[in-house]
């Protein structure tokens, strides 16, 4: 394979979901086009981001300087382990929630462009991954956020306009921020290129200046991965658009802002990541109890998932908080594994509401009998995501833990554990409510469950399953994966090439 | 040996429902077979093997994190592993009947092969990953199994009680496994038990060993973690037999047993294990006396028993070690058996109440016969295996190096209790008048009676073949626990001994507590009935954590976008003043000289307009105050040679307070924002914060060299090399084209969602979002 093939791979998970949704929004009165258009660009993406990690895998990071404009002056895009595995999953999910949404959105969704935002929203995903360049990266922060506004408003009930606009206030102030930090550390350092600042990072001394920018950075990035204290905003959103849309916001959007905040502190800041290492694990402990607490008070079953979900962002944003290169092997494990199964999660939640006529947990029960496969998948969902054994939740808790004790970061253990037992107590009574308890007495049971439209979750499921059975590839690359974000001297070799 | 015999449990128990499916009647015993066989299996590799010997088998799993599927065959495992699979296979059959014709027999026998496998990998686990794995695989075993009867509230409760104090124990024996592991240096238990440590001489070994405990504590079910395991009773009685009785509730035991070697010569080890072992073992026997319900008596008994083993771990050394491993083995044969014939007795009878049974020996004479063979044995009377417990359980208690009389006593009222346990479900059910309420009551049929019957037999074979009973399980048991050579020399008569004496009063106040087991238990139900129980303390702990989380959740998310974004900016203001407070504050040198006539009044419209902004509380007003702000920025923006930006900025001005205008224009708004002066004041402070932290930061940027290596390229080479005049233009198309094509999309899928937004036909909608 030639050098300019691995270039096009490299760009691939950018172009093809930007371009299957420029041909959707063309053909947005045929639905038919912008189905198949989204969908080859879906399976295409797979494909190539399937190819780009095995390549990364087996020769190190992929390098793409964009309109081959040399670094640090152009764009560069980078594919280092943590991209490539990050844009795989959340490739192979795309796929998944692609195929739900082709059976389960409504035509009204359809025709406002559901497909076309959907695959925008994916490429700004992916281009966040893929990026090396600070200021690209806000681009591709605005790309995401407005697409998912798109998506969240389709529908227009009263509850999602109110979401919506709660979503995008908050967002887009984020979003503010991390551009103004990005002109502060453009003024400071006169470069806009991840590597390139580091190295020039590695001659400043420490100064109360740097240290407010980086902080602006975390205050920022923390936020878009709805850590504490700004959470708010996701328990707010994601329960009220369509399933597919909170399942792909669950698995991918929420990963694209603890991803970033790992790539700034420890590539970017790399030389003054100390200075902030301390303040994100106080940030990840308490946005791991602040998750767990709230899933246990919640009525509405993609409410609870969402609390469950910004606990699980505590467990990711951990990885990087206790600062060693087993820690963040762990959190990097643990956002893997959670692309996959939170969205598989909020799919599932769809089929049993779907079942069960309502998300409200007051209003369902007596599942077990009726939908014991459904109870099944539920309850493995379960188990995966409180951390029990033998599933992926497990050990990535059980790796962050050990990390924690292994640097003395008592704290740390103690509120992953306890983090996860408030998850398994919310979610044991989740299930108690939804699939033990006798159910309503009304007879009109809305929409049996059919097996075609279940088959793209249980795929999903099996893939966070095996994830979990058998690890020791996935902990092998997330290991590696850290150990490469960790090389921050390779990483600015490989994208400044001879230069500096 | 050990992952084949486990991967085939796991494979049959998902195997079960469809089996059962297509054999209703023969599923059970067929399924039954493979245990069996397991066991057997084991009972050959246990003879071949000498007391000290063990064997190692590993397959890697995870070794990134050191996790492997490695099982030790020992003494100890071994042993456990039998009654894990013999207790097991019994079950097995004895659920077919117990459940027969139920729909969901397939299912239960699913969870019990399940559960078996789960445990078996607990006891036969040398990695502490494994081991925490399958360990967590019987917590959830045990919480389906519990909430088995789902449309019971109560069975959903105490299945959800189970998983909390069980997974909360499973949080603190993760942690601790993992630190012993890291002090240890080791992952598998062989090489952290190879030697004896004292835990006090290091605080995090220290904290290793209690964690380590509360896990086997809450597994366990000791004081103050009892509560649970009688409300486990909801499930269905093979259930109990199994789970509560034989194997599920020892795995704390287990390993407290297992880890024994590494910590047995230790006072924090011996002290805590007596002290609560004891305070279970008195507790469970008390209570045990309390009840009516023959299963929760039987369920308090074993808490009873739990306690003692525990106990006897404790109390240690050759002696101790060696009544622990009789006690575990005549428990594990009586305690089952009990269950088993309780259930029998309430599946035909329809009632497990103590005060209305009687008379059933002419209805089901087989079924007596074995459950008067287990109650003399649990009784502690000769020739059975339990009597053998007890004797060597006084001896133990006798010898102990710490107050030998309070430990001997302990036991003697606990044994006391159990006699009188003893008569009431042997005597108290099957003698006495035949009741008429019962005269339908027939003989159990093959599957209920074969657990008891099997059983009985063994705990007198047992009793009768001390020294085989010795050879084959007790020396290889003690041997593992100890870590030392041991040979056992059991005799069923050791001459006049004082445990022999204590043993003679033990039956004698047995006997009487039984005759006056009614008032015991009334005086009991006051006593009890007066002070309080750890479940009701459970139940006010599990509502107080409820209504604070509720309190905490709502207090954060308010519902509030005006909430939601003071927060925000509120973190705006502190978090880089915070930052530069800590880092040192920046040199700030503003050239104040410098500033011209128009500088400072554009400034002054600045501030004018954000104050305002504050101020005014009619909206409109507001709203053109913010466009006064807008402009002072393009103003700005002019003087400072950015013409093309301060035109953009005018316009967005522009459109910005018009659109906003019109916008208000349609909306029933009418009148001010009516807030109060706090409100106002609170939220100048905010935002002036805000804009004075992010200022202050920039100010430290700009007092600061700013290198030009960018800017200097791109104008070097943006005609040379992009063949482009205008610098701007070619940063923006090819440059930093990329930027730019996201921008583009930006704006495309902001006019397509605007689109949707508009055109979407609107839906009433439920839910609230908060």
């Amino acid at each position: 394979m030639t050098p300019m093939f691995w270039q096009w791979v490299l760009a691939a998970p950018i172009v093809l979901p930007l371009a299957g949704g420029a041909i959707g929004f063309l053909a947005i009165r045929r639905v038919g086009i912008a189905q198949a258009a989204t969908l080859l660009a879906s399976i295409g993406t797979l494909l190539a981001a399937i190819l780009l990690f095995g390549e990364v895998r087996q020769s190190g990071a992929l390098v793409m300087q964009a309109s081959r404009w040399d670094a640090p002056f152009g764009i560069t895009l980078v594919a280092d382990g943590l991209s490539a595995l990050l844009v795989m999953l959340a490739a192979a999910v795309g796929l998944g929630v692609q195929l739900h949404a082709m059976r389960t959105v409504d035509q009204e969704e359809r025709r406002f462009g559901f497909f076309p935002l959907f695959h925008l929203l994916l490429a700004g995903a992916n281009g966040a991954f893929l990026t090396g360049d600070i200021f690209n990266l806000y681009v591709w922060f605005e790309v995401t956020l407005i697409a998912g506004v798109g998506l969240l408003a389709l529908g227009q009930s009263k509850p999602q306009v109110d979401a919506t606009l709660k979503y995008v206030a908050i967002n887009l102030v984020g979003t503010t921020i991390y551009l103004i930090a990005t002109g502060l550390l453009y003024g400071a350092t006169g470069s806009l290129n991840m590597a390139d600042i580091s190295a020039r990072l590695l001659t400043e001394p420490d100064s109360g200046t740097l240290g407010a920018i980086g902080l602006l950075f975390v205050f920022s990035l923390a936020l878009k991965s709805a850590a504490f204290p700004l959470f708010f905003w996701l328990p707010a959103a994601y329960h009220t658009p369509s399933v597919a849309v909170s399942a792909v916001f669950a698995g991918i959007v929420t990963k694209v802002g603890a991803y970033a905040l790992l790539r700034v502190v420890v590539l970017v800041f790399s030389p003054k990541a100390e200075m902030f290492v301390d303040v994100i694990l106080w940030i990840a402990i308490l946005t791991l109890l602040v998750g767990g607490i709230g899933a246990l008070v919640q009525r509405d079953l993609r409410r609870l998932l969402s609390y469950a979900l910004v606990a699980g962002i505590g467990y990711i944003l951990l990885g990087l908080g206790i600062g060693t290169a087993e820690s963040l092997g762990g959190g990097i494990f643990y956002a893997a594994h959670h692309i996959v199964l939170m969205t598989t999660f909020f799919l599932l939640a769809g089929h049993v509401a779907g079942v069960a006529g309502s998300f409200s947990l007051d209003r369902m029960g007596g599942l077990l009998d009726r939908q014991t496969f459904l109870a099944i998948l539920f309850f493995v969902a379960i188990v995966a995501l409180s951390g029990l054994p033998p599933l992926g939740g497990f050990w990535a808790k059980a790796w962050l833990i050990k990390a924690a004790l292994a640097a003395g970061s008592w704290f740390a253990a103690g509120a992953a554990l306890v983090s996860g037992l408030l998850v398994l107590i919310a979610l044991g009574q989740a299930w108690a409510m939804i699939f033990w308890r006798k159910g309503p007495a009304s007879s009109d049971t809305p929409a049996a469950l059919r097996l075609p439209s279940l088959a793209p979750t249980v795929a999903l499921l099996i893939l966070a399953v095996a994830m979990g059975l058998h690890p020791e590839p996935w902990l092998d690359i997330s290991a590696r994966a850290a150990a490469a974000l960790l090389d921050v001297e390779g990483y600015q070799a490989t994208v400044l090439g001879g230069r500096r | 040996m050990s992952l084949p015999a486990l991967l085939t449990l796991f494979a049959l128990a998902a195997l079960a429902p469809a089996l059962t499916r297509r054999l209703p009647n023969g599923a059970a015993w067929l399924l039954a077979c493979v245990p069996a066989a397991i066991c057997a299996l084991f009972a050959v590799t246990a003879a071949g093997l000498a007391p000290e010997q063990f064997r190692i088998e590993s397959t890697p799993w995870a070794p990134t994190l050191g996790a492997s599927l490695s099982f030790r065959l020992d003494g100890l495992s071994l042993a456990f592993g039998m009654l894990i699979t013999g207790i097991g296979a019994l079950i097995i059959v004895y659920a077919g009947g117990y459940l027969h014709g139920d729909a969901r027999l397939g299912r239960f026998l699913g969870f019990l092969l399940f559960f078996m496998a789960a445990m078996l990998g607990v006891v036969l686990a040398d990695n502490i990953l494994a081991l925490f794995v399958f360990w967590e695989l019987t917590s959830l075993a045990s919480y389906l199994l519990i909430g088995f009867k789902n449309e019971d509230g109560r069975s959903r409760r105490a299945a959800l009680q189970a998983l909390i104090v069980t997974g909360g124990g499973g949080a603190a024996l993760l942690a601790g496994l993992l630190l012993f592991a890291q002090i240890g240096g080791s992952m598998e238990l062989s090489g952290l038990i190879a030697n004896p440590v004292d835990p006090t001489t290091d605080p995090l070994l220290l904290a290793a060993v209690v964690l380590i405990l509360i896990g086997c504590f809450t597994k366990s079910a000791q004081v103050p973690f009892h509560f649970w395991l009688p409300n486990a009773m909801e499930a269905p009685t093979p259930v109990s037999a199994y789970l509560h009785s034989a194997t599920m509730v020892k795995a704390g035991v287990y390993l407290m047993a297992r880890l024994n070697p590494a910590f047995g010569g230790s006072d924090i080890w011996t002290w805590s294990l007596v002290l609560f072992g004891g305070a279970t073992m008195l507790a469970g026997a008390v209570l045990a006396l309390r009840q009516t319900d023959l299963k929760l008596m039987l369920a308090y008994t074993t808490v009873m028993a739990l306690g003692l083993l525990t106990f006897l771990i404790g109390i240690g050394g050759k002696g101790g070690l060696e009544a622990m491993a009789l006690f575990l083995l005549a428990h594990a044969f009586y305690k089952g058996g009990l269950f088993m014939a309780v259930g029998a007795v309430d599946h035909e009878a329809g009632t497990r109440d103590l005060r209305k049974m009687g008379g059933l020996l002419r209805p089901m004479p087989a079924l007596a016969v074995a459950v008067f063979v287990i109650a003399l044995s649990s009784a502690g009377l000769p020739p059975f295996l339990g009597f053998l417990a007890k004797e060597y359980a006084y001896e133990a208690g006798l010898g102990a190096t710490h107050l030998p009389i309070a430990a001997t006593f302990a036991m003697l009222l606990a044994n006391v209790c159990l006699v009188a346990v003893a008569g009431a479900v042997s005597v108290g059910i099957f003698l006495g008048p035949a009741r008429p309420e019962l005269a339908h009551v027939h003989e159990a049929p093959l599957s209920l009676r074969l657990g008891p019957s099997v059983l009985a037999l063994l705990t007198l074979a047992a009793g009768l073949a001390p020294g085989a009973l010795g050879a084959f399980a007790i020396a290889p048991l003690v041997s593992a626990m100890s870590g030392q050579t041991f040979a056992a020399d059991l005799h069923l008569w050791a001459g006049f001994t004082p445990a022999l004496g204590l043993s003679v009063i033990t039956l004698m106040l047995g006997y009487l507590a039984y005759l006056r087991l009614a008032a015991l238990r009334d005086l009991l139900a006051r006593a009890i009935a007066a002070t309080f129980t750890f479940d009701d303390v459970y139940d006010r702990m599990y509502r107080v954590k409820i209504r604070l989380a509720a309190r905490l959740t709502t207090a954060l998310q308010r519902g509030s976008l005006g909430f939601y974004l003071s927060l925000v900016f509120a973190a705006l203001g502190v978090a880089p003043i915070g930052g530069m407070l800590y880092w040192g504050w920046p040199e700030i040198a503003p050239d104040l000289a410098g500033l011209r006539a128009i500088d400072v009044g554009a400034l002054a419209l600045l501030a004018t307009g954000g104050l305002a902004v504050g101020l005014i509380q009619a909206r409109l007003t507001a709203i053109v105050a913010l466009g006064l702000v807008g402009f002072a920025v393009a103003l700005i923006f002019l003087l400072y040679g950015a013409p093309d930006l301060a035109f953009t900025q005018f316009m967005v001005e522009t459109m910005a307070v018009v659109i906003l205008a019109l916008a208000l224009l349609r909306l029933p708004l009418a009148g001010g924002r009516r807030r109060s002066g706090l409100v106002a004041l609170r939220d100048i402070v905010i935002a002036g914060l805000a804009g004075i932290s992010v200022s202050t930061v920039l100010l430290g940027v700009l007092a600061r060299p700013f290198d030009p290596l960018l800017s200097e390229y791109f104008a070097e080479n943006s005609y040379t090399l992009a063949h482009g005049r205008n610098v701007v233009n070619v940063i923006l198309v090819d440059f930093r084209a990329l930027d730019t094509l996201g921008e583009i999309s930006v704006i495309a899928v902001a006019a397509i969602a605007a689109y949707g937004m508009i055109r979407f036909r609107t839906r009433a909608g439920k839910g609230d979002s908060r």
